[in-house]
């Protein structure tokens, strides 16, 4: 069983952080079991590592070679990759494929979707980490595809994983490869740093800056209950890392 | 906190939160489960604003870009104040939840402690001073009231036990055969 620690989730309080994004669609699913979600996020990724053209189908082919060496450069038509599994092995390929995506010199590499590629290292090589901390419950979940799980059945005692870690996936999961438009991250010490879109500066995008605002508000004023929950439910550890903070 | 600030805690969300302190502790429970507080606002049949606030403090806001872009601006800013009023009465569930179990156990200590000193006192002018501790550890009204005051910490711990169970489980290991349990993977 996963040790109950929320010593991570606890440190990022120090610093808050509101993200606001315009979708083109919404729906209202909640995130789907673990094993699901990885492939999830490692499904999202590939979507837009093929849509820039990195020749992905390339990075996966059998016999495998090092991703760190082999960078097939960008082409016009990438096919897709089906074979993706639950595996340090995917999320290594896919963050090796972004990097040299982001090496590359192409008008396709736009500074939005550098941001993205960015996203993609970041947050694969986390999900590699996380994988030395899953325990022995999920491994009978690795280097399993999409139709192998579904063949499965996924009991919600069959497996555990450290909190800090649900907590970090599901905002992968959640936010996925889509653009933040505006994010205001505020410390505990007062600083206050926001990043808008470019083209967020031409008139007519008030209505969003009014949105974005008063989810600072919101956010600001949460943060006591956040600090209230974390303290309540985390261990003495915690509680003294949170006094201390405030 | 004192009595009477869980008190006035408890009815500020009774007047502010509609639903009262169910629909806090409902929020609270939520809030473990999903490790994120989920309010979601329709323009029609579309959901047309999302707000999560995560339990590491980070706030996300999602926007229907086609909404956006076709909304009058007074209409936009009508329902952006009532979707962010909605995301404050939902974290507000939790200092609510938290007034509730401090009373909770506050009641079993004082409803042991009047019980068990009135037994006492009664025993005490029944049989005096000699014989008062054998009578009182025969007396099931005294041993009651003991018991009522050690439930008191035991059902703050089982109450923190149960949201740590919540929030370690959530939403995952949803078996995925079950029909209408858990959510479809995406294609």
């Amino acid at each position: 069983m996963a040790s109950f620690d929320l010593t991570e989730t606890a440190r990022s309080l120090l610093t808050m952080e509101a993200n606001t994004i315009v979708r083109d669609n919404m729906t209202g699913e909640p995130m789907p079991p673990l094993p699901h979600a990885l492939l999830d996020i490692a499904g999202d990724y590939a979507g837009l590592l093929c849509a820039i053209g990195v020749d992905l189908p390339a990075y996966f082919a059998t016999p495998r070679r090092d991703p760190v060496t082999f960078d097939p450069g960008l082409v016009d038509n990438a096919g897709s990759v089906s074979d993706l599994t639950v595996s340090v092995d995917t999320f290594d390929r896919l963050r090796w494929a972004a990097k040299h995506a982001l090496g590359a010199r192409n008008p396709r590499i736009t500074p939005a979707r550098r941001i993205l590629l960015d996203r993609i290292v970041n947050n694969s090589d986390a999900i590699k980490e996380m994988f030395k901390r899953f325990d022995a419950s999920l491994d009978q979940f690795k280097d399993k595809s999409r139709a192998e799980l579904v063949a499965m059945t996924i009991r919600r005692s069959s497996y555990a994983v450290p909190v800090d870690d649900l907590i970090q996936l599901q905002k992968m999961w959640d936010i996925g490869m889509e653009e933040i438009v505006a994010q205001t991250i505020v410390h505990i010490t007062g600083d206050i740093t926001t990043r808008v879109q470019s083209r967020l500066g031409q008139p007519g995008s008030e209505a969003l800056f009014a949105i974005h605002r008063q989810s600072i508000d919101v956010s600001v004023a949460c943060w006591r209950y956040l600090l209230d929950v974390i303290r309540e439910i985390a261990g003495t550890t915690i509680q003294a890392l949170i006094g201390r903070s405030r | 906190m004192s009595p009477i600030a869980d008190v006035e805690i408890l009815l500020a969300t009774w007047r502010s939160a509609p639903g009262g302190w169910r629909r806090a502790w409902r929020d609270a429970v939520a809030f473990m489960t999903r490790r994120q507080v989920l309010v979601e606002t329709k323009d029609g049949p579309a959901i047309v604003l999302r707000t999560r606030v995560r339990l590491d403090g980070d706030v996300q806001t999602d926007i229907l870009r086609r909404w956006l872009d076709a909304t009058p601006r007074d209409a936009i800013e009508g329902l952006t104040r009532r979707h962010f009023q909605s995301v404050g009465d939902a974290m507000r569930g939790w200092p609510a939840v938290r007034a509730m179990v401090r009373l909770g156990t506050q009641l079993l200590v004082t409803l042991g402690a009047v019980a068990g000193l009135g037994s006492a006192i009664e025993t005490w002018l029944r049989v005096g001073w000699s014989s008062l501790l054998s009578a009182l550890l025969a007396d099931w009204w005294t041993l009651s009231s003991v018991a009522l005051m050690a439930l008191a910490p035991v059902l703050r711990r089982v109450v923190r036990w149960w949201l740590r169970r919540k929030l370690r489980n959530g939403l995952f290991g949803v078996d995925r055969k079950a029909p209408g349990d858990g959510s479809p993977a995406r294609p």
